[in-house]
């Protein structure tokens, strides 16, 4: 009790105020302030320029057919991007988790390494993948004989936002599968062994036992990804600007793009800010609606 | 252990051969994943060695000589030198300011028994759901009035608090884990509060505090749309904006090489990190995950 004692309210203040102030200042005080900020409208490049027009901005949002265009991108990612990773990553995880795969620690290593990669530095690469004159995607099509494929992948409506996805793909699968070889890890092997005695295959395996006890952990994974999805900027900025056109456009690039692109009129921060908290609505509703789904279920081995 | 050792007899190597076995589905996709990353880690780092001629001769056609004027030109003319040095002061800076104030709050908030500490934890939680979307144009309006645009300073700072959910969450639980018994008797004795977290509280906690380092930095070493609305001028660009206008100069220059070995150089720090802290890396950020 003596050191309960001890613990005065001064050193608790100091020891807590500077991460409070920075983080108050720079990030709490900014995100409460969008809300406001949503509510003006900027006219011209000066910052004081300001007028507050209501709800203007989201009565504007509403009937934007190039946001709603990048909004649907995003959905496209989310959707067809999260059936490939979470497919791949469950793979990935189930077969390193398998007893007598070799290699282990060196595959995993490989998968995860992306991951370390700055988005700007992924999407270079990827754009010299994608480079219909010297890009390695060229190369590998005149090889098996399907040359004649080869277009400019990223200036072409079909192909340009597929690339960016695969790309997507490519940079963050290893979160996943580490996510997933964790959730697998905490299955106690007697269930397997009772399986085995049963005469289960391994698929039955999979299907019937990893699959269901990981069904919170997959969850998870998926929240991640919805939440990932509907952010995304770097890697589709670097790799085409959400070019060509609006054709890869994302929520984000868009928001950039009214504030500070060259779409006039320019330094719309006002419009910019309602893109952001309509973004921050649609996480949290995923969010809570991963929240409610989990909550009812507690899997207990 | 015996179960592992009949499952591994219950294969036998024929099976591996012939493709009966289970095996062999797993290892094909599994290689063809890896083939493609170490290909094209591989295909990058040859090429930054090339002509631009022999760049379009394709990639199964390896650089004749050594060509490290690519580096020097990416390094001097293109200026990923400075990049690197921003990026560099950046990021260390950051980490330091983002481990001390916010180690010291998670002491504080697991350590002290104030009511309000919960509403501080709670507070700092709700950051990992405030994309970073959301506050980029405020924070550029309040930088504008505030003449921290276009600053080092500025930058930081935005790190710093962009930093504070992650790092006191992960501590927090560090810290909650420790016995406060040490602690404890280091008062008894005599020491005050700060030699407590600074001598016994902080060193008992370098697990914790490695694991968010190292996650920190890369999140901030690789951080790109902050440093695109903060930053424009050329000479205090962080690594990957100026790797992106290496690549838009590229457009009218061509000088591809160059940039491949921009990317090479933005690329080599990460390698060494990995190779020396792989195994780290992936086990904090599963820490990280199952807990978040």
């Amino acid at each position: 009790m003596a050191a309960v004692k001890s613990k005065t309210k001064k050193a608790y203040v100091i020891f807590l105020l500077p991460g409070v102030l920075i983080y108050g200042i720079f990030f709490i005080y900014p995100a409460i302030n969008a809300f406001r900020v949503s509510l003006y409208k900027w006219a011209g490049t000066n910052i004081k320029n300001m007028r507050y027009v209501g709800l203007a901005n989201f009565k504007e949002l509403l009937s934007d057919s190039i946001f709603w265009g990048a909004f649907s991108n995003n959905i496209y990612i989310l959707i067809v991007g999260g059936i490939v990773i979470i497919g791949l990553a469950l793979f990935f995880a189930v077969a390193l988790t398998r007893p007598w795969i070799k290699c282990k620690g060196f595959f995993q290593l490989v998968i995860f390494f992306p991951l370390v990669i700055s988005g700007a530095g992924v999407g270079i690469l990827w754009k010299f993948v994608y480079n219909p004159g010297f890009g390695a995607l060229k190369y590998f099509l005149d090889i098996i004989g399907l040359g004649k494929l080869n277009r400019p992948w990223l200036g072409n409506e079909e192909t340009a936002l597929l690339c960016i996805l695969m790309s997507f793909v490519w940079w963050t699968v290893g979160f996943y599968m580490l996510l997933y070889i964790a959730g697998i890890k905490r299955i106690p092997s007697t269930f397997y062994d009772a399986a085995k005695i049963d005469g289960a295959s391994e698929w039955q395996m999979v299907f019937h036992i990893t699959l269901p006890l990981l069904r919170g952990v997959l969850l998870t994974g998926i929240l991640f990804w919805t939440v990932v999805a509907l952010r995304l900027f770097d890697l589709v900025y670097i790799i085409t600007q959400g070019g060509p056109g609006h054709m890869t456009e994302t929520v984000s690039t868009y928001m950039y793009k009214m504030a500070f692109g060259t779409i006039t009129p320019a330094m719309r921060l006002g419009y910019g800010t309602s893109i952001a908290v309509f973004l921050l609505i649609v996480t949290l509703g995923f969010s809570f609606t991963y929240l409610r789904v989990t909550a009812k279920e507690t899997v207990r081995y | 252990m015996k179960v592992k050792v009949a499952r591994l007899k219950g294969i036998s190597k024929l099976e591996i051969l012939t493709g009966t076995g289970k095996v062999l589905p797993y290892y094909l996709i599994l290689i063809l994943w890896t083939g493609i990353s170490i290909f094209l880690i591989s295909w990058v780092s040859y090429t930054s060695f090339k002509t631009n001629q022999e760049l379009f001769a394709g990639p199964w056609v390896f650089p004749t000589a050594f060509r490290w004027e690519n580096y020097v030109n990416a390094w001097i003319t293109y200026n990923m030198k400075g990049y690197v040095f921003n990026s560099v002061g950046i990021t260390i800076i950051c980490i330091g300011i983002v481990i001390l104030i916010g180690s010291m709050a998670s002491y504080a908030i697991s350590r002290y028994p104030f009511k309000i500490s919960v509403l501080f934890f709670f507070i700092f939680l709700a950051g990992l759901a405030i994309p970073q979307q959301l506050v980029v144009l405020p924070l550029y309006i309040f930088f504008s009035k505030s003449h921290l645009l276009d600053t080092r300073i500025g930058l930081i700072l935005v790190y710093t608090a962009w930093r504070m959910p992650f790092t006191i969450l992960v501590l927090t639980a560090f810290f909650k884990q420790l016995p406060e018994e040490i602690e404890e008797a280091a008062i008894i004795d005599g020491c005050s509060e700060f030699q407590v977290f600074f001598n016994i509280g902080l060193p008992l906690c370098s697990p914790g505090i490695i694991t968010v380092t190292i996650l920190n930095l890369l999140d901030v070493w690789n951080e790109y749309l902050f440093a695109l609305v903060f930053i424009f001028s050329e000479e205090k660009k962080t690594l990957p904006l100026g790797l992106y206008s290496l690549s838009e100069m590229q457009r009218y220059a061509a000088d591809w090489t160059s940039l491949f070995a921009g990317l090479v150089i933005s690329l080599i720090p990460l390698i060494v990190i990995y190779a020396f802290l792989g195994k780290r890396i992936v086990s904090g950020l599963t820490v990280g995950a199952i807990k978040g």
